[in-house]
């Protein structure tokens, strides 16, 4: 089973890997877009100083969104752990998202090394696995609910 | 091999017994041709083998290398292979649950889910076990959901 758990997850690193580099392009794009200065703002001023060259900061960028497309891609195949409840399954993809995203959003200077940019972004970041985790889980209570009243339908014998 | 039939006007249904020193090659045969004739499935306890109705089993799940059938009266170890059984039950309404167990949905009392979010089935003896998400669509296709 972890044999083919680590293929699975492998193959779907593979997968993820370009599209962490697609939507970092498209959020780039979006967010020039949005400024409508009709330049195109590919990376942070913090991370092209740290790199010296805008070039040289959006290669680092490229690098870190598809390692972080296939970390993502990677981590997806903690759902397919059938005997981990939706809770532990939720909580262990959170915790492991949360830190890779904060590394990367760190480096590519996304947000402050300030203590209260990261807190705020560790709380939007919770806030919004807390209310995935809800939907799932009153999604799921209905389900349940369907499937007793069909039961309480179907005859015994 | 002898055969011997038995007229008795108070037996509502035939029984059919195998008396034998020892389980061999030719008593297997002689079981698995009379449980293709009939519905049932031939399942062992205490040296004992017995044609076991589909609607008296609650459910069937692997245990280590053997197969098990919990029925009212109790377990039995069974030849056939959980795939093999899905297979052959499946239009008496047994459906798969986990990698590793079929319910009888007939003898399925409710289905819940806990706060951490795991999915069982509550059977008619009281028995909580384990449902899979995976296996959830198949359930509800199943009900006619």
């Amino acid at each position: 089973m972890r044999g083919i758990l680590g293929r699975e997850a492998l193959r779907r690193g593979l997968i993820g890997l370009p599209w962490g580099v697609v939507i970092n392009i498209v959020i780039t794009l979006a967010i020039s877009a949005a400024a409508g200065t009709g330049s195109y703002y590919a990376v942070t001023p913090a991370l092209a100083s740290l790199t010296g060259s805008e070039v040289g900061a959006m290669a680092l960028q490229t690098l870190l969104c598809a390692l972080l497309g296939m970390i993502g891609g990677m981590l997806s195949v903690i759902w397919q752990i059938e005997r981990w409840s939706l809770l532990r399954q939720t909580a262990v993809f959170f915790a492991a998202c949360l830190g890779a995203m904060m590394i990367v959003e760190l480096l590519c200077g996304w947000i402050e090394p300030s203590w209260t940019a990261i807190g705020r972004a560790v709380a939007i970041f919770s806030a919004l696995f807390v209310i995935q985790w809800f939907v799932l889980f009153f999604w799921y209570r209905r389900g349940v609910s369907k499937l007793n009243e069909k039961l309480r339908e179907q005859p015994k014998q | 091999m002898d055969v011997e039939i038995r007229i008795d006007k108070e037996a509502r249904t035939p029984k059919v017994i195998i008396v034998t020193d020892r389980m061999s090659e030719d008593v297997s045969k002689l079981v698995s041709a009379i449980s293709d004739f009939q519905d049932g499935i031939p399942g062992s306890r205490g040296g004992v083998v017995r044609l076991l109705e589909p609607e008296e089993i609650l459910r069937i799940y692997t245990s280590g290398r053997h197969v098990v059938a919990s029925t009212c009266d109790g377990e039995y170890v069974l030849r056939l292979r959980l795939y093999e059984l899905e297979e052959r039950l499946q239009s008496r309404r047994f459906v798969r649950i986990s990698n590793s167990e079929i319910v009888n949905l007939r003898h399925v009392r409710h289905f819940d889910v806990s706060r951490a979010g795991v999915f069982c089935a509550v059977l008619d003896d009281g028995t909580t076990t384990f449902v899979s998400r995976r296996y959830i669509g198949a359930i509800r296709k199943l009900l006619g959901i």
